[in-house]
């Protein structure tokens, strides 16, 4: 997961470059020439001599920086790192290398501000730097039980590139909901871990035999454990197994019946298909699991629907909107209840709604609303 | 097992005598000097508040940051002595040896990407003919490359390791990295859950026995595993490479068991492909050849195979093209040298094959285990 700093162009700091006094001129000068013939000792020595005299020099800290994560000495290039953006005036990549760094040093609270504020900029630097400071973050949103959003870009991720060990590491970590990195979870749970992160990862690249047959493993051996039907009902849902999905969500009931998640899923499924009386058991089980969960609301509206209790739906489906206004789906469900009850101005307002809002999401953006990650997971999936 | 870092091993002795003389301040060149002293002599306490004082006059000084790499790694204080050694290989970035220390610190600190990395680059820089920590890269390579799920190159490493003529030895058990290996199981020994080291270890066992020629010993072994683990992918396809050398149709109906149960997984087609063509039955290689890069695309025995396939029935273009392909892929790996040196000269274009003999000769024998996987598909032949 290193990169090589050498191929970031120096003209990154074209624009500060300005006039120099001689002996600043020259030591900056001798370090590049140092830096270019890979005489580094010698170069840290003389961009700190330059640095002493010019404190605020951006480049010098940037190219500092650079050597020592070239060396892998990070508190060191921290240190610069800290220094380069601070005498910045514009975006840079330095964000994306102190964050970084931050992470190697196992300093995570940091890591995550700094690498959410290099994508923040427009994520600035080459395709080998966002390849390793995306995934970084990715690790981090597991660490903060973001799992939903991480399994997104990951799975964005295997779509680019096939899975690789790493990635199919942090995948069954977001699976199974384990909130650390990688180096910090107990190894006892690694085959579970790398098993679930397997079948995501083949699932993510589209080759479903492969996936289910680590599901198979995965659940002749942990199928005790939570988290583990979710994902196999998951797959099944990805294959149109509707049937197969149901019994799998059912099963992750059985091991945690006070979790919404499955709830929901369940909920939806069975309302689709056509099992009324047990999708509107498991919608109000998951409102009153979780009243104010977005989805809860969306599950109830769709099981009522299915109900034909169209006014009922409605007040479901806006009470989901007044959660998550920016959920395409649930504006589309309600347009659709609106039709139903006549109102048919309000269901054009919805219809403009969900145009917009299905727009943006298929624009690339990764929601903040489980609801709608759970979704482009899903339809990304297929 | 620990790889012993300096030539020194037992415990720190005094309390540092680092300020030496009453009242007198050491130059450098003093404290370096009795910093080497106290490392040599094994006074790890000394040692290292020396080369702290060292390195607080003179941080560049590449010794100091190696006689504190070495102490901590020896105590145990894995990331301290991977940060000192880290600042040492900033500055002698060619030394294979630091190399190998970072990366078993690292092993140790479960960063084990860069573990990986580093014990690669070790590897390609030399260990100064230290068979002991050459051991310990080798059998931490061999753990990693298992988790990484990179069976072939582990068991290569595994396999040296266990040749009593390869001078190498680790004091610890081969079977259970071996078990997990063979069982494809990406876990290291530290992550195998309790209620399979024992099936593990066997299988380990069992794969040993067949490579040290014990047939009937690995014969029965996975016999007897396959009736107490009839759905272990692994344990067919083990007996199955065993049978195969005996009764053709037993080896295939292991094969067969074992693709039933791992659909996706190439190597019994690989394993198959290579009976059928030692057997000059070259449909037959061919078709499971196919079966298995429809399979895994990026399978060098599966590319290698096709182009040893092609060379037969006579396309040499088709088969040079394979192999170039291939050796592009996996670059210095002398099978696939071989079989194109063996193309070009069918062909023909005896040049092109001579220049393969002159890079198979600079290729050596030093080559790391993992760089050239030995052939596991490889099936069994009684003679």
């Amino acid at each position: 997961m290193r990169i090589a700093m050498a191929v970031l162009s120096a003209s990154l700091f074209a624009a500060n470059a300005a006039p120099q006094a001689v002996p600043f001129q020259q030591l900056v000068k001798e370090a590049e020439a140092a830096r270019q013939e890979d005489r580094l000792p010698e170069a840290i020595q003389i961009y700190q001599k330059a640095l002493h005299q010019r404190p605020d020099w951006s480049q010098g800290w940037w190219w500092l920086g650079s050597i020592y994560y070239d060396q892998d000495l990070y508190a060191e290039a921290r240190d610069a790192f800290t220094q380069s953006v601070r005498h910045s005036e514009k975006p840079m990549p330095a964000y994306a290398f102190l964050g970084l760094c931050e992470y190697e040093l196992r300093d995570y609270a940091k890591a995550r501000v700094h690498l959410t504020k290099w994508l923040a900029d427009g994520a600035p630097g080459d395709a080998q730097l966002a390849d390793v400071a995306r995934f970084r973050r990715e690790e981090l949103l597991i660490q903060n039980g973001h799992f939903l959003e991480a399994l997104l870009l990951l799975n964005q991720d295997v779509q680019g590139h096939g899975p690789d060990p790493a990635r199919v590491e942090a995948m069954g970590l977001a699976w199974m909901q384990i909130k650390a990195v990688p180096e910090e979870y107990p190894a006892e749970k690694r085959e579970m871990v790398w098993l679930a992160g397997s079948a995501s990862a083949w699932m993510s690249a589209g080759k479903m035999d492969r996936c289910k047959e680590f599901l198979d493993r995965l659940a002749a051996h942990y199928g005790n454990q939570t988290n583990v039907h979710s994902l196999r009902g998951f797959a099944d849902e990805s294959l149109k197994d509707t049937s197969g999905a149901i019994s799998e969500y059912k099963k992750e009931l059985e091991i945690a019946p006070q979790t919404v998640e499955p709830t929901i899923q369940l909920a939806l499924l069975l309302a689709d298909n056509g099992q009324q009386e047990e999708a509107m058991a498991a919608a109000s089980r998951a409102v009153s699991l979780e009243p104010a969960n977005a989805q809860s609301q969306y599950a109830l509206g769709r099981a009522l629907f299915a109900g034909e209790k169209w006014a009922e739906s409605a007040a479901a489906f806006e009470k989901a909107m007044s959660l998550a206004p920016n959920a395409s789906k649930i504006r589309f469900q309600l347009a659709r209840a609106y039709r139903k009850l006549g109102r048919s101005a309000d269901a054009k307002l919805e219809d403009a709604a969900f145009e917009t809002l299905s727009k943006k999401e298929q624009g690339g953006n990764v929601s903040a609303n489980p609801a709608q990650l759970k979704q482009q997971l899903q339809e990304r999936a297929r | 097992m620990e790889a012993q870092a300096s030539s020194q091993g037992s415990a720190p002795q005094a309390q540092s005598r680092a300020e030496g003389a009453a009242g007198k301040t050491l130059s450098f060149d003093e404290i370096a000097a009795s910093a080497k002293k106290a490392w040599d002599e094994n006074r790890d306490g000394d040692a290292i508040a020396l080369s702290r004082q060292g390195l607080a006059k003179r941080p560049g000084w590449d010794a100091g940051f190696w006689y504190l790499g070495t102490i901590l790694y020896e105590q145990d204080k894995y990331r301290e002595a991977r940060d000192n050694l880290r600042h040492y290989l900033a500055l002698k970035p060619k030394q294979g040896v630091g190399w190998a220390l970072a990366g078993l610190c690292d092993y140790k600190l479960r960063e084990y990407v860069r573990a990986d990395e580093e014990l690669q680059r070790a590897q390609a820089l030399g260990l100064e003919g230290r068979l002991e920590l050459q051991s310990s890269v080798y059998y931490y390579s061999a753990l990693l490359l298992t988790r990484e799920e990179r069976y072939e190159e582990s068991a290569a490493y595994l396999y040296h390791l266990r040749r009593k003529d390869a001078g190498l030895h680790v004091d610890v058990q081969l079977e259970i990295p071996m078990g997990l290996n063979a069982l494809k199981y990406a876990l290291l020994p530290e992550e195998l859950p309790a209620d399979r080291i024992e099936l593990v270890r066997q299988a380990g066992a069992a794969v040993f026995a067949r490579f040290e020629e014990r047939h009937d010993e690995a014969k029965s072994s996975f016999a007897q595993l396959l009736k107490q683990y009839p759905d272990e992918e692994g344990l067919h396809y083990q007996y199955g490479l065993i049978l195969l050398g005996e009764h053709v149709a037993a080896g295939a109906g292991e094969m067969e068991k074992a693709t039933e149960l791992s659909p996706s997984d190439s190597a019994p087609h690989i394993s198959l492909a290579q009976y059928y063509l030692d057997l000059e039955q070259n449909d037959k290689a061919t078709a499971q050849i196919d079966k298995a890069l429809e399979l895994d695309p990026a399978s060098i025995p599966a590319r290698l195979l096709k182009g040893q396939l092609l060379t037969v029935a006579g396309d040499t273009a088709a088969a040079i093209a394979e192999l170039e392909t291939t050796r592009t892929m996996s670059p210095g790996d002398s099978q696939v040298l071989w079989a194109l040196m063996r193309a070009y000269h069918k062909a023909g274009r005896n040049l092109e094959a001579q220049r393969i003999v002159k890079e198979l000769e600079t290729l050596g024998e030093n080559h790391p285990p993992g760089s050239n996987p030995s052939p596991d598909h490889m099936p069994d032949r009684k003679e």
